[in-house]
């Protein structure tokens, strides 16, 4: 990427104003979920007692719209100022979700009084998606004169195929799902920052190609902590200045080994919903930042880290103010 | 720099026959099974078969090359596509960026209908604008199979398509996008638009748009393989351009200028 600072860039604040999330309220063990998408006794212990994965919050007989309909019904600061909201951005993992030429997102936009929104999908992120959609909300409102202008992200996938359920030796998927209003005028939750590392050698059958696993698996962390370095230092940020990562849901154990790798305090890695709602797609970081507000571990000025990576492979991570 | 803002310098279309051999992955059809299960629509059989349908890496990883000849480096790679690629799962862009000199960030846009080649474009002038790429490549792509019975009327196009378009930070003509969801009737907006650019000002419409009608041959590639054909000559003349695509489906009206 070329360098930020230059003549007749134009300035830019990208906020997150409010976030809702909608968590299905069936929670299955994973046992459960493994038996029917076919993984063997020794793949779940591996993610139960190695991953530290419990539960997965699903909705069976839930569509696509039914899953970001909730999270907006979750979101009252949209409410009234439905007229403001330029972008609906769906932050999604799966570049197909539905049959062509269906489209839930601009059908569910018309029944909320937002069918005059720039609408689409950002994809190929995979689960690091969410990130992205953040940021191009932000570029996008850059260029909008009317400092009251929103774009809203949306995140949230159904488990509705093997590749939707499950990344080798790594999660499991669920079906939380959030929203976000971001603006250009705000004083809270100001992104400082957005780095990506992407690693396209990666692409592959991750659940045939073992070798293809293996180095994957070993990369990990290596390109995490780069992202998130890259993030950091864009910002001009120490890890001693982070109240807070809010990382993706995919396990314990990644997180785990990543934060002892750069010296960061796990206690101070939002971790439970990986036991509580299971790996969300896109919506993960999202929810985790819902957690952290509505539990009091971010407070106004505080910086945090929200990071995420996604097969292909992508890895993100942004550093906020809030 | 300040005063330089982000134009298509090169443009490159190309169709296509045959097909990509991952439309015959058994991983397909367990995709396509799994996608269409909950609507009740019917596999084509038949096609997955037969071995029907390409890939969007496949099909532009040698016309993105041959546009980035030069081999100066890109920032910013962007797809969009419309019908499904035929590797669905698949972070096509991401490979593609592998084609690219330089380690662009690479993403996908889509669920917009024709709409989406624009908000293509139109995040690479974001980019551009907030400091972030002086070169970006937008790549849109259609193929021409589905593998199930759709739930409505679908334009597939004849044939597989690509455009590249290479955006560079250069003095001249900058590119301006205008999206109006719902907009109508879109020839009086439309009309507005042309005129604002001058009586010189060259035209290149969608179906639907300016008298246009019937399905187009490449409902999703079509006009930018028009524009990629006349821009050079359009820009020795010094002409202004628009472009516009109305996707009827989603009510969208899609305006480039270059101006």
């Amino acid at each position: 990427m070329c360098d930020q600072a230059g003549v007749g860039i134009l300035a830019r604040v990208t906020a997150l104003e409010a976030v809702a999330v909608h968590l299905p309220p069936h929670a299955v063990p994973i046992e459960a979920v493994g038996e029917r998408i076919g993984l063997t006794p020794r793949q779940l212990r591996l993610f139960r007692r190695f991953h530290g994965l419990d539960q997965l919050r699903l909705d069976p007989t839930g569509t696509l719209p039914d899953l970001l309909e909730a999270a907006l019904d979750n979101l009252p600061e949209l409410r009234g100022r439905e007229r403001h909201v330029r972008y609906v951005i769906h932050a999604r993992s799966m570049p197909v979700a539905v049959p062509y030429p269906l489209n839930p997102l601009h059908d569910l936009l018309a029944g909320r009084g937002l069918a005059h929104a720039n609408a689409f999908t950002v994809t190929h992120h995979a689960c690091a998606v969410g990130l992205l959609a953040i940021d191009l909300a932000g570029r996008l409102l850059a260029a909008d004169p009317d400092p009251e202008a929103l774009a809203l992200v949306l995140a949230g996938e159904k488990t509705f195929t093997k590749d939707a359920q499950v990344v080798p030796e790594t999660g499991i998927f669920a079906e939380g799902a959030a929203a976000c209003l971001v603006r250009a005028d705000g004083e809270r939750h100001r992104v400082l920052s957005f780095a990506v590392r992407q690693r396209p050698e990666f692409d592959g059958r991750l659940a045939e190609d073992a070798d293809l696993l293996a180095r994957y698996q070993r990369e990990y962390p290596n390109v995490m902590v780069e992202a998130i370095e890259a993030a950091l230092a864009e910002a001009g940020l120490d890890l001693s200045d982070l109240a807070a990562v809010l990382p993706h849901n995919v396990n314990q154990a990644s997180w785990r080994m990543i934060a002892r790798r750069i010296g960061y305090p796990l206690d101070k890695v939002v971790l439970d919903n990986v036991l509580s709602v299971g790996h969300s797609f896109a919506a993960d970081s999202l929810i985790n930042l819902h957690t952290a507000t509505t539990r009091g571990l971010l407070r106004r000025g505080d910086h945090y880290l929200i990071a995420a990576a996604g097969v292909g492979a992508t890895f993100s991570a942004m550093s906020v103010r809030c | 720099m300040a005063d330089h803002g982000l134009r298509i310098t090169r443009a490159i279309a190309r169709c296509f026959d045959g097909r990509s051999e991952a439309s015959l992955d058994p991983d397909l059809r367990v995709f396509v099974s799994d996608l269409v299960r909950p609507y009740g629509l019917p596999l084509r059989e038949d096609l997955l078969r037969e071995g029907v349908g390409h890939s969007y890496e496949e099909l532009a990883e040698g016309l993105v090359r041959e546009a980035l000849v030069d081999g100066e480096s890109v920032d910013l790679l962007i797809l969009a596509f419309d019908t499904p690629d035929v590797r669905p799962g698949a972070p096509s862009s991401l490979a593609l960026s592998r084609s690219c000199p330089g380690t662009p960030l690479a993403f996908a846009v889509c669920d917009q209908g024709s709409a989406a080649a624009f908000t293509a474009l139109r995040l690479a002038a974001d980019y551009h604008r907030t400091g972030a790429c002086r070169r970006a490549v937008v790549v849109l792509a259609e193929q021409t199979a589905l593998h199930y019975e759709p739930a409505g009327q679908v334009a597939l196009p004849e044939r597989h398509g690509v455009v590249v378009l290479v955006c560079e930070e250069a003095p001249g003509p900058t590119m301006a996008v205008h999206q109006i969801p719902g907009s109508e009737p879109p020839d009086v907006v439309l009309r507005m638009q042309a005129e604002q650019l001058g009586p010189d000002a060259a035209l290149v419409l969608g179906p639907g748009l300016g008298g246009a009608e019937g399905p187009a041959a490449q409902p999703f590639t079509g006009v930018w393989a028009e524009l990629a054909e006349r821009l050079p000559a359009w820009q020795a003349q010094g002409r202004p351009v628009l472009v516009a695509g109305l996707d009827r489906r989603l009510g969208v009206l899609s305006m480039l200028t270059l101006a």
